[in-house]
């Protein structure tokens, strides 16, 4: 060995060489593979670590499955029996909304119970060495659920009324269901747990049964009161009442009552299936077969559906009620282009048959006051003294005392032809006098002195005078004037265009007798000459001269006086308005777009009446009036002129006002009597009415399962935008079960389970029907009106889910979530055993009335069996 | 010679070897190769990888099958029955526009395990003496696209790189070839990555664990009495131990007997029979469309039930329900007892001993028989297995 060392030949055995190569490989492999099984090692703890990690995500995605499972087991049953009433000892509080929850709730946490004991207790779920266990559910109170709100785009939809107006926010389709839950993470090798933390657990529940509930419950309201099912109720009996009523008017005996029972039945089952349609977009196929069969049309085989529905025509099945459609149809359209014109109206006030028409009271009370002058007399006093008495030593004028006419009055005749007219027919003077009287006038006059007269012991100083009297001679010059203060006055009351206007001093050449056409108008002329006579005789004027006292011009008389006219101007007057008359009769027509069909409430249609044929008079008013015509420049051209342009005036302005207070005064009195009978419901059945109308203008289908859209809303029921996360929609689809398919109204007695419905129908007025006579004239038209009272109940209501069958099923795979509506007096908890409240059919009931406007002439009305039919359970029902 | 030789070669200068140390050499250079070329060639960390990836990969496949919801899914049942029941009605458009909402089902939003757990809980399968039977004969148009929709999806996540086999097993009595099954893919080698976990069943039958113990209570009754007594007599007659556990162990078959026929007969109660007593959705939609239809639809998928039981070499029993009922317990106690016999006996002779030495307790010695029979009772649950493997390029 030392020599080894030693060795400096630098010779190396290759036996050492590769001995150390042994021990290097050795070294060197033994750390490549611990390496190798290191990092394998750490590979695979992670991989351990994954498993614990994986045994949880696969516990939780099953866990979330079973409480799915639990919820929809949950709604399946309270679908199967809703609690409509709840009993309030139930430990389920709350009304029936919060009680069903409570309910689903309970449910959820018993099932899921029975899952966690078999698959997550004792080790059960096991994966890759370990465990997940969960601790039992302690009460149903733990569980939250939230609803997950949607709208529907429907395929069918009514065109007023549209379901879902009342579920803004959008129908509760979902329930999300938050289940507080403890789990537990076990190593099987080692036995201990390795976690144990409290999770919360959300699922959204797969069946749509709070969809189901919602459309169910908007069914039921809207089947009640003046809701959807009532206006489409309205909207069948309205045609029937038209098509029936009219087909009466014509004269066509075979209908002898309008409206009846029968009919109303079919009606009531066809609003009910029409709005189940709207609502669900689908019925009940088996309603639809016994609609037809009822109607008395089809078998069920025969019955043919096109593009999944049936069409109905509520129009031609009232025609098809009379047992002559081709007539009833042409009687419905000839009474539907009836003309409520402005003729009775015109004619009315028009009525020469009457003693004293109107027109005829009315060109006298204008012929008269335009006929006549307001006339006074105005006096001036002119005094001159022509000489007075000598008074030489007496200055103190003591004044005239006393007076005495030395000649009589003397009319100078000279004046009178002086006399010239205002020809400005301004108040002017008519005619003028002058009168002249000579007077001797007793002067008095004084003097005065002093004198000095003993007083006592002194003397006083005492003031004497002496009066004489002398005559004075003085010449009076006394002016009349004749003046008009007014004339032609008339106040032009116009009721419509609610004026007041006074009309005068707008005669042409007043007072002046005129030529006009081939007649002669005093045009008041003869006024003057009447005053005088009357008031302007010779004695008066002479007293008045001789009387001094009358010089104030306001003192004299003034008078109102009465001209004449000639018959010719009533003829002429009465003429006027016969032609204005024609020609509104002529020209003025209700717009055929006003009728029965556009306005079913009759005072509507008086009242749409009343609007178009006014605004046509309007339209024509100036042409109606025609001023011009009896105007010459801008007086009228003689009195006689202003009288007949004044009534004429007067006519096509009262025309318009009667047509205004006729057809308000029918209106109202057509009003008056819909709310004495139908009170509180009056508006509803008015609305009901005019939307009912919209029903029967285009083609009406009861479905069979047509797909409806849902989407996914916000809490304020607003669509989340395309790109939101949130943001689905799906399809919808449905299908209903009703029990009966039918609703009867008379069935035998043992078959009384299948009595649903009541009836009762009133025909208001008679079998004649009520004139409508505002303020007793004109006969403007003919009036009757329909109480139509329902009563139904359907004693099974099924709403069914069809492509959403989420319920499993051992043979079928699947079924579908229901929503059931029935009698059940006691629903039974799954849980206890225990009664805790009742389920309840839908019932409805609704009160709706239709109306029949015919022109006058003929009665309208039910003939037969007096005027209330009702059927044999109406009452007794809901 | 040999010091010689040592000398020799210790004292040769020449600097080169002789041949004998070239051969010595080479022999080492080769052990070396030898001792490195595990190391150089392991892939244990790449196998390690590789299985961890696939695993992973089989893990959240699985996972996405458990969550994965599939928003439209539909099928079509019962249809040419319905029409059977329809007679000379079938023709009309009412039957055909409400038969389309009948027979069609839609399901949305859910998950690919609901599908196939509602599958395999509608089939009814027996597999007994080597033969597959299928007692629902409904479920082919649902079974067919369900198997379309697995595919499309698994297809889609992974069908490019690996294959795949998928089963959903529901037996609910566990070994007990009854109950349903899906499965989609191609044969598992042995290669393959195999992920399983359990499923909850739709299935929510009334049996809880206080059932069993009530049942193994009652049909426990060993000559020496109950449980307790029985093993009691382990302790105090030793010498007669084998005696003592083959009555135990038969007590215990008697009590899984007893829970198979309560939980088989409950299972039928709750599931089948209100069905084919024309209860139900399904069938009150054929009979409001066809009065009296649902009853002939449910007569006729009866009465095609009894005939595949009659040809089983089932007993037929008053209502086709009974015999299901029978049926399947029998097939179950047979096969049961065919393969859990050994298992029982093992777990007797474990408990014995345990007991026998003080090691547990009477009360645990019952926990233990109680979680063995109970957990032999499986209606709630499936066994869901996804294997992968990569594919051969």
């Amino acid at each position: 060995m030392m020599r080894f060392r030693k060795d400096e030949s630098a010779r190396v055995p290759f036996a050492v060489i590769g001995i150390f190569l042994i021990f290097i490989s050795t070294i060197a492999s033994i750390n490549l593979n611990r390496l190798d099984i290191k990092m394998a090692k750490t590979t695979s703890s992670s991989s351990e670590v994954t498993s614990a990690d994986t045994a949880i995500q696969y516990a939780r995605a099953d866990i979330a499955r079973a409480i799915n499972y639990a919820g929809m087991d949950a709604l399946k049953s309270i679908g199967e029996t809703p609690v409509i009433r709840q009993d309030n000892n139930s430990e389920y509080y709350g009304d029936p909304e919060e009680f069903n929850k409570n309910r689903v709730k309970g449910m959820i946490n018993h099932t899921l119970n029975q899952y966690i004991e078999a698959n997550y207790m004792h080790d059960a779920f096991a994966h890759d060495g370990y465990s997940i266990n969960v601790d039992a559910l302690r009460s149903w109170k733990d569980l939250e659920i939230e609803p997950v709100r949607m709208k529907l785009n429907r395929s069918l939809n009514p065109p007023v009324l549209k379901p879902g107006e009342g579920y803004a926010k959008g129908y509760e389709t979902y329930w999300k269901i938050s289940v507080p839950l403890k789990v537990h993470i076990k190593n099987l090798d080692t036995k201990s747990e390795l976690m144990s933390e409290p999770v919360t657990m959300e699922t959204i529940t797969t069946s749509r049964y709070p969809l189901l509930k919602d459309l169910a419950d908007e069914y039921s309201q809207r089947l009640n009161g003046g809701n959807a099912a009532m206006v489409e109720t309205t909207a069948f009996a309205e045609a029937y009442t038209w098509a029936r009523g009219y087909m009466q008017y014509a004269g066509y005996p075979e209908n002898e009552n309008i409206v009846d029972n029968e009919h109303l039945a079919q009606i009531v089952n066809g609003a009910v299936l029409l709005d189940q349609g709207f609502v669900f977009n689908s019925l009940d196929p088996m309603s639809i077969v016994a609609f037809v069969k009822a109607s008395g049309q089809k078998e069920y085989k025969d019955i043919s559906l096109e593009g999944g529905s049936l069409k109905i025509d509520p129009m031609k099945d009232a025609f098809n009620s009379t047992g002559n459609p081709a007539r009833a149809e042409q009687e419905f359209n000839k009474v539907k282009q009836f003309d409520f014109n402005a003729t009775p109206v015109a004619d009315f006030i028009n009525n020469r048959t009457l003693e004293e028409s109107e027109v005829s009271r009315k060109i006298d009370e204008i012929s008269k006051s335009v006929y006549s002058g307001s006339i006074k007399t105005i006096v001036s006093r002119e005094q001159v003294v022509t000489s007075r008495g000598k008074h030489a030593d007496h200055p103190i004028d003591r004044g005239i005392v006393g007076t005495n006419s030395i000649s009589e009055p003397v009319k100078d005749e000279a004046m009178s032809a002086n006399i010239t007219r205002d020809t400005n027919l301004s108040p002017g003077v008519l005619y003028g006098e002058v009168w002249k009287v000579d007077w001797r006038l007793r002067h008095k006059w004084r003097k005065t002195w002093t004198e000095t007269v003993p007083c006592g012991e002194s003397t006083c100083t005492v003031t004497r005078h002496h009066d004489m009297i002398t005559n004075d001679y003085q010449t009076d010059t006394v002016t009349f004037k004749i003046y008009a203060v007014q004339d032609s006055y008339y106040e032009q009351v116009l009721n419509y265009a609610k004026t007041r206007q006074s009309r005068y001093n707008d005669l042409n050449n007043a007072f002046t007798r005129q030529d006009v056409k081939m007649y002669k108008d005093l045009n008041l002329e003869d006024v003057p000459e009447s005053y005088r006579s009357n008031y302007f005789t010779a004695d008066i004027r002479r007293n008045y001269i001789l009387q001094f006292g009358f010089t104030d011009p306001n003192g004299v008389r003034e008078a109102s006086i009465d001209g004449f006219y000639d018959a010719w101007l009533k003829e002429e007057a009465e003429a006027a308005v016969d032609d204005i008359r024609n020609k509104i009769n002529d020209e003025v027509h209700l717009d055929p777009g006003i009728n029965y069909v556009a306005y079913p409430v009759p005072s509507d249609l008086l009242n749409a009446s009343k609007e178009d044929l006014i605004s046509k008079i309007e339209r024509n008013e100036s042409r109606y009036v025609d001023r011009a015509r009896y105007m010459t420049g801008s007086r009228y051209s003689s009195a006689g002129a202003k009288v007949i342009s004044l009534v004429r005036e007067w006519y096509v302005d009262e025309v318009k006002y009667q047509i205004l207070m006729k057809h308000e005064e029918a209106s109202e009195q057509i009003d008056n009597e819909i709310q004495n009978q139908f009170k509180g419901n009056t508006e509803d059945i008015k609305t009901a009415n005019n939307d009912a109308v919209k029903f029967l203008s285009g083609g009406l289908k009861l479905p069979v399962g047509f797909a409806m859209e849902a989407y996914h809303v916000d809490e304020n029921g607003t669509a989340y935008p395309e790109e939101d996360i949130n943001a689905w929609n799906e399809s919808v689809t449905l299908s209903i079960d009703q029990e009966p398919d039918y609703l009867f109204m008379d069935a035998s007695e043992s078959n009384k389970e299948l009595i649903t419905l009541g009836m009762r129908n009133i025909n208001i007025f008679g079998p004649t029907g009520l004139p409508v006579l505002p303020s007793m004239n004109p006969w403007l038209a003919q009036f009757n009106a329909w109480q139509i009272e329902v009563q139904g109940k359907i004693n099974k209501f099924e709403v069914q889910d069809v492509d959403d069958e989420v319920h499993p099923n051992a043979i079928f795979g699947h079924e579908a979530q229901v929503y059931v509506r029935k009698n059940q007096p006691a629903v039974i908890d799954d849980l206890t055993g225990l009664p805790i409240g009742k389920n309840l059919p839908i019932k409805f009931s609704f009160t709706t009335g239709t109306f029949i406007l015919v022109p006058p002439g003929k009665t309208i009305g039910d003939r037969e069996g007096g005027v209330s039919e009702e059927s044999p359970y109406f009452g007794k029902i809901i | 010679m040999e010091f010689r030789f040592k000398i020799n070669f210790c004292a040769d200068t020449r600097g080169f070897s002789t041949a004998f140390d070239v051969f010595l050499f080479l022999i080492m250079v080769s052990i070396s190769a030898i001792i490195l070329l595990p190391a150089i060639t392991g892939n244990t960390q790449i196998i390690s990888a590789v299985e961890s990836k696939s695993q992973k990969q089989s893990s959240h496949v699985l996972l996405t099958l458990l969550n994965g919801r599939v928003d439209e899914f539909g099928y079509t049942v019962a249809g040419n029955e319905m029409d059977i029941a329809a007679g000379t009605l079938r023709d009309s458009s009412v039957y055909q526009a409400a038969k389309k909402l009948i027979a069609g089902r839609e399901l949305k939003h859910r998950t690919f395990a609901d599908l196939a757990a509602d599958n395999a809980a509608a089939q009814w399968v027996i597999y007994h003496n080597g033969k597959r039977v299928q007692l629902n004969f409904l479920m082919n148009n649902y079974t067919a696209n369900l198997n379309t929709t697995l595919k499309n999806y698994l297809n889609r996540q992974m069908g490019d790189r690996y294959n795949y086999n998928l089963k959903v097993v529901w037996r609910p009595i566990v070994n007990v070839p009854i109950g349903g099954d899906v499965g989609i893919g191609e044969p598992v080698p042995k290669h393959a990555y195999t992920e399983s976990t359990y499923i909850t069943m739709p299935y929510h039958v009334d049996f809880t664990r206080k059932h069993v113990e009530g049942i193994i209570d009652s049909s426990f009754n060993s000559s020496f009495g109950n449980i307790t007594s029985a093993f009691d007599e382990l302790k105090k007659a030793g010498a007669n131990r084998t005696v003592i556990e083959a009555e135990i162990s038969q007590g215990v078959f008697d009590s899984i007997n007893g829970t198979i026929d309560y939980a088989i007969e409950k299972m039928v109660q709750e599931t089948i029979e209100p069905i084919l007593q024309a209860e139900g959705t399904t069938i009150g939609q054929v009979n409001n469309l066809l009065p009296g239809g649902g009853d002939n639809l449910s007569e006729n998928i009866s009465g095609r039930i009894n005939s595949t039981l009659k040809d089983d070499g089932a007993d037929i029993k008053d209502t086709v329900t009974d015999t299901i009922t029978s049926y399947l317990q029998s097939v179950a106690k047979e096969a049961t007892h065919d393969a859990a016999g050994d298992e029982i006996k093992a777990l007797v002779t474990d408990l014995a001993d345990m007991y026998v030495n003080n090691a547990i307790s009477i009360e645990e010695v019952k926990d233990h028989i109680y979680t063995e029979i109970f957990a032999r009772i499986s209606i709630n649950r499936a066994q869901v297995i996804l294997s992968i493997w990569e594919k051969r390029v």
